[in-house]
């Protein structure tokens, strides 16, 4: 697995299960947790078995993100224009989390394939849900029309109490990511991997991807943020978005990446350091194996020789001191 | 307070066949995945290259070396991969409950995490099992690559026999003495445990488990002449033990109500060659309930070993210190995939019982009647979550808020290293 799928696979083993058996509708309540905070609650009673009641809560923003009533801008219009009729938005939410719906089964298309679609678009909630404002504003640039905000900071949740940046203008969207990592042998090769990540930017073969710049202090574009953003451990990443990155069935994944690119970068230092950690046993492998080839195997020799010595028990040594 | 207490614990119980995993506080683990990686190896064996060229071969090299170690399955994936391609080997990571490659498991606990869980271990404490016999080193081990790869806050390993105790303890009383009867797919244990406490010393082992089932019902439909697919039927003998096997309460007595009446007792399997594509049947029959009669009556099956299961729990009880032996009678709890058979618990009880009534009965002869003993309770207990009782008793456990004062931290794994990882403290909300 080299990128992390936009699909939840257990929000998604639970629908198509019920979908499956939606006679035999079973009790379920559930919960679980995603990286970078996203939690889920679902629920199910026997007595409606096609209705489900699934809550998310997203990570607690930072203060310079905007949230409205408890979402991300835009968050509940990408649910209606997704889902349709199969959801429905409860306001209020349930207590402690930020979004609860309504998922009514015996509403999905009849259709298997378009089905198992609406199946995998609603288990990818969170990329609705999260990336929502990023979605509105790479629209804007696939329809290559002039931002309100043009040049202006616009700061997105996607980690607790930690946002990373756009900026907005006419022919791209740079995007500034202020990368954090708890412990220091993560910084470490967090830091190296984006490095190697910039440098593979610039082989033959990935002409036509986003520009890729890392920085060990903060980029131009985020001069106007506020203090507390400036402080990355492992340095600045950013990726300057072109209209050609967002058109068509390309805008879903570019959103689902940048969102959660953080993730992305945690999960390949922990593969790095798995790695190493084969490597590392290898490596001893291989000296034991050296060491047990220096070992000298006569030791029918030794023995001989140790013949030749009297062997004194403790008796006749106590005897011989006195 | 630390943010991760706050958020569900992990819950992963790795066993010799199916790996369970979850987050503490649900009923059922997310995922139930064989335990299996599926490794593509080519990359190993290929020469290193990368000094010699270059960066012109950079993207060689990187699609080559860099991405392989990326380039594994775990789970169902991993059957169906190797199933259709040939770059892949199959490596199962757990041998008889023991980790016998490391590599693989490190690779499956990363897989667990990421994609299948899609958590942030930096954000969980985590519960893993380990088998009683494990070893401490094995315990470091896995200490090691859970704080040093994945960083987690907090570890707790626990054994499983204890975790299978705790799954009953909600439904009942809060009991945490009791033998556990764990038949899992590689091996089966039987061990008695006080006060939370394992009794080291009289863990009792068998060498027949759930896969020997397997072999034993493939044996049988062999020696009948079933047309299986050779390829296919250990797979077709592991769905027919699922979905078929059952125990019986006299082998005799079931040969004549199989003989009287065929049509209710042989089933059908159905199938489609791997190969072909063409449909084929075959019928089940005596195999139902003699797969499983190998654990009460092993001359069946193995001639080494010819000990029944009821005997070994009562061998295992007796050698247990004498003041815990009536409890232990009275609170023998199933656990494992294994265990799963019908009337399985009810022919273990009768079994049981039967040598406890005879040793009661030969004590009283022997004393010509004068010493009246009080009648020995002989409890065999079984719960609809048997299956996966280890995985649910390590999430009743991780949900109690002394859990996470029990775990290792961080912190002190930096202190003072893996070492701290040998011992695993029972809390206070085992019992």
């Amino acid at each position: 697995m080299i990128l992390l799928q936009s699909h939840s696979r257990y929000l998604l083993q639970i629908l198509t299960n019920r979908v499956q058996n939606i006679d035999k509708g079973v009790e379920l309540d559930c919960h679980w947790v995603e990286f970078d905070d996203v939690r889920y609650h679902i629920q199910a009673s026997i007595k409606n078995p096609h209705l489900l009641h699934l809550s998310v809560s997203l990570p607690t923003p930072s203060p310079e993100t905007v949230f409205s009533s408890g979402l991300p801008l835009g968050a509940i219009e990408a649910i209606k224009a997704a889902y349709g009729n199969v959801v429905q938005i409860l306001d209020p939410p349930r207590d402690g989390f930020n979004l609860t719906v309504k998922l009514n089964l015996s509403k999905l298309p009849p259709n298997e394939e378009t089905k198992q679609g609406l199946l995998v678009k609603i288990a990818s909630v969170r990329e609705v849900v999260m990336g929502a404002p990023l979605r509105v504003i790479l629209k804007r640039l696939a329809s290559r029309s002039v931002p309100s905000n043009a040049g202006m900071l616009v700061p997105l949740v996607h980690r607790p109490n930690e946002s990373f940046f756009l900026v907005p203008q006419y022919e791209k969207v740079t995007v500034v990511f202020p990368m954090r990592f708890s412990d220091s042998i993560d910084t470490v090769l967090a830091t190296s991997f984006l490095q190697e990540f910039v440098e593979a930017r610039r082989t033959a073969g990935l002409n036509n991807a986003p520009l890729c710049l890392w920085s060990s202090s903060h980029p131009n574009e985020l001069k106007d943020a506020p203090e507390q953003a400036l402080s990355a451990n492992a340095g600045f990443v950013s990726f300057v978005i072109s209209p050609r990155h967002v058109e068509g069935k390309k805008l879903d994944k570019t959103v689902w990446n940048l969102s959660t690119f953080h993730a992305y970068v945690n999960y390949h230092v922990k593969c790095s350091e798995g790695f190493m950690h084969t490597r590392m046993r290898r490596r001893v492998e291989s000296l034991i194996q050296a060491l047990d080839r220096a070992k000298p195997d006569d030791n029918a020799n030794i023995a001989a020789q140790s013949k030749s010595f009297k062997r004194m028990s403790i008796e006749a040594s106590r005897g011989n001191s006195h | 307070m630390d943010p991760s207490t706050s958020r569900p614990a992990v819950v992963i119980d790795n066993g010799t066949g199916y790996t369970k995993m979850g987050f503490a506080g649900n009923v059922e683990p997310c995922f139930i995945a064989p335990t299996v990686v599926a490794v593509n190896e080519s990359f190993i064996t290929q020469p290193n290259r990368s000094s010699s060229k270059g960066s012109s071969s950079w993207l060689a090299q990187h699609s080559a070396g860099v991405m392989a170690d990326l380039d594994f399955f775990i789970g169902e994936e991993a059957l169906s991969k190797s199933r259709t391609s040939s770059t892949y080997n199959l490596s199962y990571p757990i041998k008889h409950g023991q980790v016998e490659n490391w590599d693989a498991m490190e690779r499956y606990w990363q897989q667990c995490i990421f994609n299948y869980l899609r958590c942030d271990p930096e954000d969980h404490y985590f519960l893993l099992t380990e088998s009683p016999l494990t070893p401490p080193e094995s315990r470091e081990y896995t200490g090691e690559i859970m704080f040093e790869t994945f960083n987690v806050p907090g570890l707790y390993i626990a054994v499983q026999p204890v975790l299978a105790l705790a799954a009953g303890y909600t439904t009942s009383k809060c009991e945490m003495t009791g033998v556990v009867v764990d038949v899992g797919d590689g091996s089966t244990h039987v061990v008695p445990v006080a006060e939370g406490y394992v009794i080291g010393s009289s863990i009792k082992s068998m060498p027949i488990s759930g896969k020997d089932v397997t072999l034993f019902v493939q044996q049988l439909m062999r020696e009948r002449g079933e047309h299986i697919p050779p390829e296919d039927s250990f797979e077709v003998a592991r769905k027919i033990k699922e979905t078929y096997c059952y125990t019986s309460s006299d082998i005799v007595k079931e040969y004549n109500k199989h003989d009287k009446e065929p049509s209710k007792y042989v089933k059908q399997w159905r199938g489609i060659k791997p190969k072909t594509g063409a449909p084929y049947s075959c019928d089940v029959g005596y195999e139902r309930f003699l797969g499983p009669e190998i654990f009460f009556n092993p001359e069946i099956y193995s001639s080494e070993f010819t000990t029944p299961l009821p005997d070994v729990i009562d061998k295992c009880i007796q050698s247990a210190p004498i003041d815990t032996r009536r409890a232990l009678y009275k609170n023998i709890v199933l656990s494992g995939g294994s265990t799963m058979f019908k009337d399985f618990q009810r022919r273990l009880q009768r079994d049981t019982k039967k040598i406890v009534d005879a040793r009661v009965l030969a004590s009283s002869m022997r004393h010509n009647g004068e010493v009246k003993a009080q009648p020995v309770e002989v409890n065999v207990v079984s719960h609809p979550i048997q299956r996966y009782a280890a995985w649910f008793g390590g999430s009743v456990l991780a949900s109690t808020p002394e859990f996470f004062t029990a775990c290792h931290t961080k912190a002190e794994y930096e202190e003072y290293g893996a070492s701290i990882c040998r011992t695993n403290p029972v809390f206070k909300g085992m019992y």
